[in-house]
């Protein structure tokens, strides 16, 4: 059976752990294993991450998620923001690199939502905003 | 994100409780930088029992006092990962460069 939720939040820092743990408490219906549940955490802790690091560097923005999955339980989460956008997408999912001079990131984000999830999309508009969508199939039990 | 420390015959033990994500990061720096510094240990080890989570912000931690602790002349090792904070450590590559130890 289908089900889908929505959220939106400003792009503070605080707003990270909120996010993941309101994104697994919904996938909890679907009775994950659980380490399925931590990767689906970690990637939504990367990408929110990310739209409030470089989507709002500069100001405070909101960020908005939709969580869902269809009939044979593959669940798509999209992440957004109205923020700066990316320029060189390709250049943004190299593993390393980071456009963050200033603190300490390790450039590490997208190769690990490559890694916990079965499909990773990007689209990004300069001075736009970013959105981020990514899908998973869970594993019966 | 709560740090406790103990420094014991070169060796300096920092304990972690909490979450390793962006949020929790300069927080992270900023408690532990000054013990690494002060103490100057041959030996640190990062008790990572108490933190449930990481990201790659995580990865950024553990990299940041690794190269701080190396620059002061101590090596850096790993206690305590739950299997979530080595999955994520480990595609980081940091466990090829800062070892996982059992015992403390």
């Amino acid at each position: 059976m289908k089900n889908k939720m929505n959220l939106s939040f400003l792009s503070r820092s605080s707003n990270e752990g909120f996010a993941r743990v309101a994104v697994a408490g919904f996938l909890m219906q679907l009775d994950p294993a659980l380490d399925e549940l931590s990767e689906i955490k970690t990637v939504v802790s990367e990408a929110v991450t990310n739209a409030i690091v470089h989507g709002y560097r500069d100001c405070i923005g909101t960020v908005y998620i939709s969580a869902s999955w269809d009939a044979k339980e593959t669940v798509t989460i999209t992440v957004r923001d109205k923020g700066c956008g990316i320029e060189d997408i390709a250049r943004a999912r190299r593993p390393l690199y980071t456009s963050c001079t200033t603190g300490e990131r390790a450039g590490m984000g997208f190769t690990i939502m490559e890694s916990f999830s079965d499909s990773l999309k990007v689209y990004s508009i300069p001075n736009k905003g970013t959105k981020v969508v990514i899908r998973r199939k869970l594993r019966r039990k | 994100m709560d740090v406790i420390s103990r420094y014991e015959g070169d060796v300096l033990i920092i304990s972690l409780s909490g979450e390793m994500d962006h949020h929790n990061l300069m927080d992270i720096k900023l408690k532990t930088d000054p013990l690494i510094i002060e103490y100057r240990p041959k030996l640190l080890l990062l008790d990572l029992s108490k933190v449930p989570f990481c990201d790659s912000s995580g990865i950024a931690a553990v990299i940041g006092r690794y190269k701080l602790a190396r620059s002061l002349g101590a090596q850096t090792v790993l206690h305590g990962l739950t299997p979530q904070v080595r999955k994520v450590l480990s595609l980081g590559g940091v466990l090829g460069l800062v070892k996982e130890v059992v015992k403390k």
